[in-house]
């Protein structure tokens, strides 16, 4: 109360825009996750493409989806692995 | 081959028809020739805002349905040598104009005309689709306030889903001092949230409503700062590099005295 008197004379400090901006931020992150499928599967596909230089993983049953609760959405990637690579794993020990 | 830009903003009562009108007549004062074109069908306003209301005879849809020809339809403001209306039907609904039609039409106009500038209905239905079908560039109107702001976020995506890349973000209605006092989001919160490119900015005027109130767009008045910044953002669309307008406040007593004093 005293504070925001204080910011109305001198016209500095925090204002009424850092809640807007807060709440706007929030409710786009929401509104935004109905992206299009096409982005979801490219980024299903540049994650499996990463993953793929560790381990052999099914494609055809992997899945990336964005799920939302109450506080926060999440980017959930189902990827089935098939088999893990050799040269993925650490370094095997010298003079093996 | 002329432009076709169309003036968009998902939420209504931004400016979407105060700009279309603005940027048509200062298009117009430096020679360009304009045709706007108001989309809004069954809620018509581009007709009142630029004070042609009285010399319709002809619509949109009538054009469409070829009831008459494109030129009938066309209304030349006598004021603006180079600047032409054509109105919205008020007595049908969206649903009589298909995307289609709307992209031949305006395809045909900028075989005519300079600027095809396109007042887009408020919402993101028929009425949007149509009117950005034959849009070559997007202007996206907001003001600072969350409503506005959320929407222009959601017609981003839209306009970039159908393949209209790169819009334009113009910001109406900026309040200095409430920018100053934090009160109000400021230019770069608003680009920081939507992550487009500026086209300008128009500060809060109610030499607006005046000049709605009489018909004749604030851009021809010199001494209105909002027909200034229209100015600028006109020039902006002709290709020059104009810097955005110092949002310095002068009102009052001392800032009177001090743009009086010089500071």
């Amino acid at each position: 109360m005293f504070s925001s008197l204080l910011n109305r004379l001198f016209g500095s400090g925090q204002g009424s825009k850092d809640v807007a901006k807060d709440r706007l931020k929030a409710a786009l992150v929401s509104d935004r996750v109905n992206i299009q499928p096409f982005y979801m599967e490219t980024i299903k596909d540049d994650i499996i493409k990463v993953i793929s230089n560790y381990m052999e993983v099914n494609v055809g049953q992997s899945q990336v989806i964005l799920t939302k609760n109450q506080s926060m959405i999440a980017l959930t990637a189902n990827i089935p692995v098939t088999r893990v690579k050799r040269s993925g794993l650490l370094e095997e020990p010298e003079g093996f | 081959m002329g432009e076709v830009i169309v003036v968009t903003s998902g939420k209504g009562g931004v400016g979407k028809t105060t700009t279309t009108a603005n940027l048509g007549a200062g298009l117009s004062l430096l020679g360009k020739k304009v045709v706007l074109v108001d989309t809004d069908i069954g809620l018509r306003n581009l007709d009142v805002v630029i004070g042609l209301e009285n010399r319709i005879v002809y619509d949109l849809v009538d054009v469409i349905e070829e009831t008459c020809r494109l030129k009938q339809a066309l209304i030349r403001d006598k004021r603006y040598e180079t600047l032409y209306l054509l109105p919205a039907a008020q007595t049908r609904n969206k649903n009589s104009v298909t995307p289609e039609q709307m992209s031949k039409l305006t395809e045909q106009l900028a075989e005519e005309f300079d600027y095809v500038l396109i007042d887009c209905p408020a919402g993101i239905e028929g009425g949007f689709k149509n009117a950005i079908a034959g849009a070559d560039r997007a202007i996206v109107v907001t003001t600072p306030e969350v409503s506005a702001v959320r929407d222009a976020d959601r017609i981003i995506g839209l306009l970039e889903s159908a393949g209209k890349h790169n819009p334009k973000l113009l910001i109406n209605r900026i309040r200095p001092v409430m920018v100053k006092k934090g009160d109000m989001m400021d230019i770069d919160d608003i680009i920081e949230i939507l992550a487009v490119d500026l086209l300008g900015i128009i500060p809060e005027d109610e030499y607006i409503i005046i000049s709605t109130n009489r018909g004749e767009p604030a851009v021809g008045n010199d001494t209105s700062f909002a027909g200034q910044a229209y100015k600028n953002i006109v020039r902006r669309i002709t290709g020059e590099n104009i810097p955005l307008m110092s949002l310095e406040i002068h009102n009052g007593f001392w800032g009177k005295m001090k743009k009086a004093l010089g500071f």
